[in-house]
């Protein structure tokens, strides 16, 4: 059982102007050492295993610029490995989310992160998905 | 004769989230008469002969903003038909970097004289953006 | 240019201690993409710093560094939530409420003045626990303690955490010194700054460059990770001084009038 951190770093200023996350969303996790791929890139492939706690957090480019995740949309039929949640710090008005694997990945699990950008209306999601991968066969 | 500086303040995160500059440029100068100081309706006074300088600053120092151009409307303001202040933003590619810094011709009747800004935030589809609301007012010497 | 460019220094703490090295578990990423910056959020970026002068002297570029480890809570987060309780019980006996001030007393303007002073010394001097010469009176500000947490900001106490230091935030990577051949060269003059908070995460690193000196350079970023241990059964940090190499790219076109571009005006 480990603590898993997934860092989104979003050029909020690139995102806006392009209205796409694509090349704008740099992914990066702490667990590469164990099998996790793509650091960097829109579509990181997080390695996990049964019980590992995730969480995901935000971090801009520009450091005075808002962003946060709306949400992480995850198909129903994985439900029963992860279910992410939207948590706040204790006292605070900040936000992570937060997921426990549930059983071990026997298939991919690809996502899709939704952020709020600065004072834009709506939301802007990837369009490519980062993946959770089970333990390597 | 004094040089004006016409600095042009650009809230860019804002401007970009909302589409539009409205509400989210703010220009002053230092001229001695001119009119609606910190909107973005500034109109300088000025002098034929006299020199002026555009400076644009972004609000947050960590984004980035440029002056792609400036160009004077004619007087039914013909340019602006498809660049107005509302216009939906358009690509910007690789930024041209200029200094903006001109003389009022000499031989410009008195007048008000509108302008359009074309400014630039960052590079993409959405990164271009206009204000036809300024204007020089060009007074006789 | 005059935009202030930010290279982010994301950092796998834990296995960057574990290889001994940076290399593999570094990844830089700045807001410069779009005027040509390369390599971003890998361990071989090269920032693009294009000198062209748009303005006057002002447009002097500047350079800040911003170290974060992957697993390091948000640093959006509010300063005080890092306090221990004790610590914010301490603020609060000391600074909010300085009961023991009789001269200032509590929620006037002048005791509020006086708390702003006392927490510049404190801020100064949260660090080491002997009495200030500067404090007012008898008033001493006690070191403040930074609350132990897991990556959701639990508290961790010694009984859950015994054994598993793994469940511990780790502190954040510390940039110590910049140096090499664009500081040789005097092409990046960095200085570490400070901003007013309780901790030393309020400082960092920022240069300006010498666009006049056009060219790639390397640098060299001294950063220090924190290596916890268990010590008579607490989580204590060894720190481990680690250095990696990045690159800036200095560019710089003669600076042109846009009015002879668009002859509107007379370009003066």
């Amino acid at each position: 059982m480990k603590a898993i951190s997934i860092v989104a770093v979003v050029d909020v200023v690139g995102a806006l102007a392009n209205d796409t996350l694509t090349g704008n969303l740099y992914l990066l996790d702490n667990n590469k050492s164990n099998g996790s791929t793509d650091e960097g890139t829109d579509v990181l492939k997080t390695r996990v295993k049964k019980g590992d706690q995730l969480v995901w957090v935000v971090q801009t480019l520009e450091c005075e610029a808002y962003a946060s995740i709306a949400g992480i949309d995850v198909d129903s039929k994985f439900a029963e490995y992860i279910e992410p949640q939207q948590k706040t710090y204790q006292g605070t008005n900040v936000t992570y989310w937060s997921a426990t694997i549930k059983k071990d990945l026997d298939v991919p699990v690809p996502y899709n992160l939704r952020f709020r950008l600065a004072s834009r209306a709506s939301d802007i999601a990837t369009s490519s998905s980062p993946l959770l991968l089970g333990s390597a066969a | 004769m004094q040089t004006i500086n016409i600095v042009t303040i650009i809230d860019v995160l804002g401007a970009l989230s909302k589409g539009s500059l409205q509400n989210n440029i703010y220009m002053v100068d230092n001229s001695w008469n001119s009119e609606n100081q910190g909107t973005s309706d500034l109109v300088t006074s000025c002098y034929p002969g006299q020199p002026i300088n555009w400076i644009i600053h972004a609000m947050d120092v960590q984004t980035p903003v440029l002056i792609d151009s400036i160009n004077f409307l004619d007087k039914d303001r013909q340019y602006s038909v498809s660049h107005g202040f509302d216009a939906k933003p358009v690509l910007g590619t690789a930024p041209h970097w200029y200094t903006w810094s001109g003389i009022v011709p000499c031989y410009l009747p008195a007048g008000e004289y509108r302008y359009s800004l074309k400014l630039q935030m960052g590079r993409g589809q959405n990164s271009i953006m206009y204000s036809d609301a300024p204007a020089l007012n060009v007074n006789l010497l | 240019m005059s935009q202030q460019l930010a290279i982010l220094i994301m950092i796998d703490t834990a296995a960057a201690i574990k290889a001994g090295n940076l290399a593999d578990h570094i990844y830089l990423i700045d807001n410069a993409k779009w005027v040509g910056s390369t390599g971003e959020a890998t361990a071989n970026l090269v920032t693009a710093v294009d000198g062209t002068r748009v303005r006057s002297q002002m447009d002097a570029q500047v350079l800040n560094w911003l170290p974060y480890g992957i697993g390091d809570l948000p640093h959006s987060l509010p300063q005080s939530f890092f306090l221990s309780p004790a610590a914010k019980k301490t603020i609060n006996a000391t600074l909010v409420h300085p009961a023991s001030d009789p001269q200032a007393p509590a929620g006037s303007a002048a005791a509020d003045e006086a708390a702003t002073a006392t927490a510049s010394v404190a801020t100064a001097r949260v660090a080491a626990d002997e009495p200030s010469p500067h404090a007012r009176g008898a008033q001493h500000i006690p070191r403040l303690e930074a609350k132990r947490m897991d990556i959701t900001g639990a508290l961790l106490g010694k009984s859950k955490a015994k054994g598993n230091t793994a469940l511990y935030t780790y502190p954040m990577p510390l940039v110590t010194n910049i140096t090499g051949e664009a500081v040789d060269k005097y092409v990046i003059f960095p200085a570490q700054y400070g901003s007013p908070d309780l901790f030393s995460k309020g400082l960092y690193w920022s240069a300006t460059v010498d666009t006049n000196k056009v060219g790639t350079y390397a640098y060299t970023l001294h950063i220090t990770l924190f290596n916890p241990y268990e010590k008579d059964g607490e989580v204590a940090w060894e720190p481990v001084a680690l250095t990696f190499d990045s690159y800036i790219n200095v560019t710089n076109e003669a600076t042109r009038n846009g009015f002879l571009k668009v002859p509107q005006m007379l370009p003066a």
